[in-house]
C-alpha cells in the first residue's frame, strides 16, 4: 500500500463526513464492478440475452426455409458453422437455440427462485407443523431422481394446454411445458438454504427486537428477514441457469424438449449421427454455445456468492 | 416507593420435542421466579451462562412464553394479556441486547433501525420522524447526520448506542438490559455505563440489568438477586449484598473475581467443580453438588427462599 | 539485552491487505518472554494482540496477511524465517496453543482424547498405546477427575470448562517451552475462569514453561502475569511487571483503562470512561495514536505550551503538536518499565 492512505494531522476520524453510508447491496456491487472476470461474464450473458431476444425476429421464417442445394457444407466464409442437414446456417440455428434455452432457463427460475424464497422462509420462521410439511414435501421430490421425475411431468403435459383460448394460455408441449416442469422442482434447494438461514436469522437479536416492539409476524419477515435471505435468491438465481440450460438440452435430447423450434439440445441429437461421418459443426456449435453460457453463469454465480454472501466478509 | 414489576412464581419451560408419542420433557430454564423493581431502580440479575437469567428478561417482555406464574406491570398481569391488549405495553417495555453486532439489522439504515417502534407505536409523519430520531441519536451522544449510515460502518460502543436508541425511541418506563457492556471493549464499557446511568436520571426508567460481572452490577443496580439453575438463590439490597453475601454460591462467585490488584489473596478460590447440565438436575438444592457446605438435607429437600434480614433473601438451608 | 530470553520479538510488522487498503495490524512490535514466565498482552479488541500470537506461530491466512518485517527469535532462532515443514515441528511441540473458544477449536467428530493422542504420537513419536495411557494421564493433570470417561468423550459432551482443560492437555501433551493461551477464559463463567487461571499458572509453574497470555481484561492479568505488556492500536504503548504497571501506569491510556473499570465496593463514582472510541487500523491517527483521546495531552495543552486543534467525535480540541506530529518511541523509564509517551514522567525526549 502508498503510506498515504494513513490520514495525516489532525486525526479527523473520516466517519465524521455526513455522507450517505453504502449498504450491503452497495457494497456487493462495487465488489462486482472491480471483479474483471466477473464483468467478462457479464457481458457473454449480455450478448446471449440479446441474441436470444432479436433471433426469433429475424429468423421468423425459419421453419419454411430450407435450401437443398446447400445441404452440409462445412463451415465457410458465408456459413461460419456450417450447414445442416436442411440447408439451413448452423450460426442462426445456434442463436435460435439461444431463444429457446434463454427463455426456459429465464422462466424456470423466475417459477423456482420465488417459490424456494417463500416457502424457505415460512417453513423456517414458522417452524413446527409448517416447517414440517414443507420439509415433507420437499424431501418426497428430492428423493426421485431429478431427471426421472422431469421426463415424468413432461409425460404428464404431453397434449394439454392450459387456459386454453385466454391470451395467456400456455401450451404444455411446447416451452411453457418445458420450463413448468424445471420450475416445478428446480425450487428445492433454494428453499432448503433459506431455511437453515432463517432459522438461524429468527433467533438474532434484531429480530428479537422487533418482536420486543411490537411487528406482526408479516412485518418481521419482510423488513428483517427477507431482506437478510434475498441474497441466497440471487445467488441460486444465476446457479439456477446453468442447471437449467443443462436440463433443457437434455430434455430435448430425449425429445421431450421444444418441438417447433430448433435448441442446442435438439442440435446435439439430430447431430450425433453426422459425427460418424464427419460433419462435426453442427455438434460443435450446440456444445460450444452451451459451455460458454454456463461457464459464465457459474463464474457469475461463483463471484455474486463471494460478493453478497455476508459470512465471508470481514475475514 | 411503587412498584412498577412484580414477578411472582414465574416459570418458563420449554418442551423438548422427543418424539410423537412420547410424553413431552421440559427444559425448565427459568423455575419460579419472583421479585419486585421499584420506578426509576434498577435489579441487577447475576448469574453464570445457562442459569436462566436472559430467559427472565424474555420472559418478562412476552418474547417467549412462560408456562406459569404471574407478571404485573404497572398493576397489570401480562401473562394474560392477548397480542393486541399487549400492544401498548411493548411501547412501554423495551430491551437492550449484549452483542451489538447482531442486534442491528444489517440491511437497515441506522434511521430505519430506530424507526421501528415509532412506526408501531406513533403516528408521525415523516418529518416529525426524522427529527425525532435526530434527537435520539443525540440523546445517545451520536452525530444525528449518521442516521443514513448502515451498522457495520460503525465500532461497537456506536452500535450499542444505537441499539439504546432504538429502546428509547418509544418513551419506555422499563428496559431489560441483557448483558449490555460485556461484548465491549473496556473503554468503552464505562461510556455506556455513564449514558444509561445519566439516561435513568433523566427519564426515570426503571432496569432490569442482566450481567455475568458482579462489578458491573455492583457499579449499576439498586438490588441485586443471584440466578443459579432457574432459581434466585440470594436476593438483597446491593449494598448488604455485597457486604453480606449468605449464600455459599453467592460467596464462591465473590471469591472468583479477579482482583485487580496485585497483592496476594489469601485463600485461592474454592470450588470444587463444574456446574452440572441441565439433564443432571440435581434433587434437593439445585447447587448441592458444588456446593462445600453441603449436608443430607440439602441432597433430598430444595429449600425455600427465606427472608432474613432486611429485605435480604436467601434460598438456603444454612 | 540480556540473552537468556526464550523468545525475542523484534520489530515484527504484520498488515493485512484488504479492499480498504492496507490494514497495518502489528506495526512495529517488540518485547521478549524470560524462560518460566508469565508475560500478558492486554488490549482492545482490534489492537492487535491475537495477531501478534498468530505470527509467532505463523498461523496467518496469507494472504490477505503478510509478515512485512520483523524477527521472532526462539531460543535465538528466527521462526520467521523457517519453512513451512520447520514451523510444523515447532507448533504443538515446542509452543503450543490455546484459543477462546474451545467448542470451535476442538474438532466435534473426534473423541477429546484422540485429539491429545495425535499430538503425541505426531511429536514424540509414542505408539497408540503408550499414547492413549500419556493423554489419560494429561487429562488427570489438568483437573479432570474422571479422565477415562473423558477420554472417550466427544467435545459437545463437555461443559465450556471441560472443554478448555481438554485443550489445555492437548496443547501441553508434548511439554513445550512456550505455551500462547488467546484470550483462554473469556467464553467461560467467572468461576470457570478462576479454576482455569489457577491451573494455567500450576501447569506453568510444574514444567517451567513460558506462557504468553493475550487478554482484555486487567483482573486476568492481575491473576496471571509476571510481566505485561500494554498494547494499543498496533503498537505497544507499555511494558511493565505486573507489580509496577499496578502501582503506578505510566501512560494514558494505561491509566485510562483502569480507571475504567467498575470495581467492587467503587459504585459512588461516575465512572472515568476514555472518550472516544478505538480507531480503526486504516484510520490510524499520526502522530502518538492515543492523542485523540488522551486526556493528559489535553490538560498539558491548557499549561500554554505549543499546540494544535484537532478535531474529535465530541468537537474540536487542543493538543500538544509534538503529540499529534510525532510518535514517540518505546523507551526505558526505570527499570524494568517502558512506556511510549511524550509526556510520561521521566521519558527522556530526544
Amino acid at each position: 500500500m502508498n503510506p498515504t492512505r494513513q490520514p495525516s494531522a489532525p486525526a479527523a476520524q473520516p466517519e465524521q463526513s455526513p455522507s450517505r453510508g453504502r449498504s450491503l447491496w452497495g457494497d456487493a456491487w462495487l465488489r462486482i464492478r472491480r471483479d474483471k472476470g466477473a464483468l467478462v461474464c457479464l457481458v457473454v450473458i449480455a450478448c446471449y440475452v440479446l441474441i436470444a431476444v432479436i433471433s426469433p425476429f429475424v429468423f421468423a421464417d425459419w421453419n419454411t426455409t430450407y435450401d437443398y442445394n446447400n445441404r452440409n457444407l462445412p463451415p465457410s466464409w458465408a456459413h461460419p458453422f456450417g450447414t445442416d442437414a436442411l440447408g439451413r446456417s448452423v450460426l442462426h440455428k445456434t442463436f435460435l437455440g439461444a431463444h429457446v434455452s434463454m427463455n426456459v432457463a429465464f422462466m424456470a427460475n423466475i417459477i423456482a427462485i420465488p417459490l424456494g424464497l417463500v416457502l424457505g422462509a415460512v417453513a423456517g420462521y414458522r417452524g413446527r407443523r409448517t416447517d414440517d410439511l414443507i420439509v415433507w414435501f420437499y424431501t418426497t421430490l428430492a428423493s426421485i431422481p431429478g431427471i426421472i421425475l422431469l421426463i415424468a411431468i413432461k409425460f404428464a403435459f404431453e397434449g394439454k394446454i392450459l387456459f386454453e383460448h385466454t391470451w395467456f394460455a400456455l401450451d404444455l408441449n411446447g416451452m411453457a411445458g418445458v420450463y413448468l416442469a424445471l420450475g416445478s422442482i428446480g425450487w428445492i434447494g433454494t428453499c432448503r438454504l433459506v431455511r437453515a438461514e432463517v432459522m438461524k436469522i429468527k433467533e438474532l437479536d434484531y429480530v428479537v427486537a422487533a418482536k420486543a416492539c411490537g411487528r406482526s409476524d408479516a412485518a418481521v419477515l419482510l423488513r428483517h428477514i427477507f431482506p437478510n435471505v434475498f441474497h441466497i435468491g440471487i445467488i441460486n438465481f444465476s446457479l439456477g441457469f446453468v442447471g437449467a440450460i443443462s436440463a433443457e438440452v437434455i430434455l430435448s435430447f430425449l425429445n421431450l424438449g421444444v418441438h417447433d423450434l430448433p435448441s442446442w439440445g435438439k442440435m446435439i441429437n439430430e447431430a450425433r449421427m453426422d459425427l460418424v461421418v464427419g460433419r462435426w459443426w453442427e455438434l460443435t456449435a450446440a456444445v460450444g454455445a452451451t459451455f460458454i453460457i454456463v461457464l459464465a453463469w457459474n463464474i457469475i454465480g461463483d463471484r455474486l456468492r463471494d460478493a453478497l454472501d455476508p459470512r465471508l466478509k470481514n475475514v | 416507593m411503587d412498584t412498577l414489576l412484580s414477578i411472582k412464581n414465574m416459570k418458563t419451560w420449554f418442551p423438548i420435542r422427543t418424539g410423537l408419542f412420547k410424553p413431552t420433557r421440559y427444559l425448565r430454564a427459568v423455575d419460579g421466579v419472583e421479585f419486585d423493581i421499584p420506578k426509576g431502580r434498577t435489579l441487577g440479575l447475576v448469574g453464570e451462562s445457562g442459569s436462566g437469567k436472559t430467559t427472565v428478561g424474555r420472559t418478562i417482555l412476552r418474547l417467549v412464553p412462560a408456562h406459569a406464574g404471574r407478571v404485573r406491570f404497572d398493576g397489570t398481569d401480562l401473562l394474560t394479556l392477548g397480542d393486541r391488549q399487549m400492544l401498548p405495553f411493548r411501547r412501554r417495555m423495551q430491551i437492550i441486547f449484549q452483542d451489538p453486532m447482531l442486534s442491528l439489522n444489517p440491511r437497515m439504515t441506522v434511521a430505519s433501525i430506530i424507526a421501528e417502534p415509532l412506526l408501531v407505536h406513533t403516528s408521525l409523519s415523516r418529518r416529525e420522524r426524522k427529527a425525532r430520531i435526530a434527537e435520539l441519536l443525540s440523546q445517545v451522544g451520536m452525530q444525528p447526520d449518521y442516521m443514513r449510515r448502515y451498522p457495520h460502518e460503525f465500532s461497537g460502543g456506536q452500535r450499542q448506542r444505537i441499539g439504546i436508541a432504538r429502546a428509547l425511541a418509544s418513551n419506555p418506563d422499563f428496559i431489560v438490559c441483557d448483558e449490555p457492556v460485556s461484548a465491549l471493549d473496556v473503554s468503552v464499557q464505562a461510556q455506556i455505563l455513564n449514558l444509561m446511568n445519566d439516561l435513568q436520571d433523566q427519564m426515570g426508567l426503571t432496569f432490569l440489568f442482566i450481567a455475568h460481572n458482579l462489578a458491573v452490577v455492583e457499579y449499576f443496580s439498586d438490588e441485586v438477586a443471584v440466578m443459579y439453575q432457574g432459581k434466585i438463590l440470594e436476593r438483597a439490597d446491593r449494598d448488604e449484598l455485597y457486604a453480606n453475601p449468605l449464600h455459599p454460591y453467592t460467596q464462591t462467585l465473590f471469591s472468583a473475581i479477579p482482583r485487580m490488584t496485585v497483592e496476594k489473596r489469601k485463600a485461592p478460590p474454592a470450588d470444587p467443580g463444574e456446574p452440572p447440565t441441565f439433564a443432571a438436575r440435581a434433587q434437593g438444592c439445585a447447587y448441592h453438588p458444588r456446593c462445600h457446605q453441603a449436608q443430607s438435607q440439602c441432597r433430598t429437600t430444595p429449600p425455600e427462599l427465606t427472608h432474613v434480614a432486611d429485605n435480604h433473601w436467601v434460598r438456603c438451608w444454612k | 539485552m540480556n540473552d537468556n530470553a526464550l523468545i525475542r520479538v523484534e520489530n515484527m510488522k504484520t498488515y493485512f491487505d484488504t479492499d480498504e487498503g492496507e490494514l497495518r495490524a502489528v506495526d512495529g512490535v517488540d518485547f521478549h518472554i524470560e524462560p518460566g514466565e508469565v508475560f500478558a498482552l492486554v488490549g482492545e479488541s482490534g489492537c492487535g494482540k491475537s495477531v501478534t500470537a498468530y505470527t509467532i506461530m505463523k498461523i496467518l491466512p496469507c494472504p490477505p496477511g503478510r509478515i512485512a518485517a520483523g524477527r521472532v527469535l526462539f531460543e535465538g532462532k528466527d521462526l520467521l524465517r523457517y519453512s513451512e515443514k520447520q514451523m510444523q515441528r515447532v507448533r504443538g511441540a515446542q509452543i503450543s496453543m490455546i484459543f477462546q473458544e474451545p467448542m470451535t477449536s476442538l474438532n466435534p467428530v473426534f473423541t477429546c482424547g484422540a485429539q491429545i493422542s495425535e499430538a503425541i504420537r505426531l511429536h514424540r513419536r509414542l505408539g497408540a498405546k503408550a499414547a492413549k495411557a500419556e493423554a489419560i494421564d494429561m487429562l488427570a493433570r489438568v483437573g479432570i477427575t474422571e479422565p477415562r470417561q473423558c477420554h472417550d468423550a466427544y467435545p459437545h459432551q463437555l461443559s465450556g470448562g471441560m472443554r478448555q482443560r481438554v485443550m489445555i492437555a492437548a496443547a501441553l501433551s508434548c511439554r513445550p517451552r512456550m505455551l500462547i493461551a488467546d484470550e483462554p477464559t473469556t467464553a467461560l463463567d467467572v468461576t470457570t475462569q478462576a479454576q482455569i487461571l489457577s491451573l494455567i499458572r500450576t501447569l506453568q509453574a510444574q514444567q517451567n514453561m513460558s506462557v504468553l497470555l493475550i487478554t482484555h481484561d486487567l483482573g486476568v492479568v492481575a491473576e496471571t502475569a509476571d510481566r505485561v505488556a500494554v498494547m494499543y492500536a498496533s503498537k505497544v504503548v507499555e511494558t511493565a511487571e505486573t507489580q509496577m504497571l499496578f502501582k503506578a501506569p505510566l501512560h494514558p491510556y494505561t491509566q485510562g483503562l483502569f480507571d475504567a473499570v467498575p470495581r467492587l465496593g467503587r459504585h459512588h463514582e461516575r465512572l472515568p470512561a476514555i472518550a472516544g472510541t478505538v480507531p480503526r487500523p486504516w484510520q490510524f491517527p499520526s502522530g502518538c495514536k492515543f492523542h485523540t483521546r488522551c486526556p493528559l495531552t489535553r490538560e498539558k495543552a491548557r499549561q500554554g505550551r505549543e499546540t494544535q486543534q484537532i478535531i474529535t467525535e465530541s468537537g474540536p480540541t487542543k493538543v500538544l503538536t509534538r503529540c499529534a506530529s510525532a510518535e514517540p518511541p518505546l523507551q526505558r523509564i526505570h527499570t524494568g518499565h517502558q512506556c511510549a509517551c511524550w509526556e510520561a514522567p521521566g521519558y527522556a525526549a530526544e
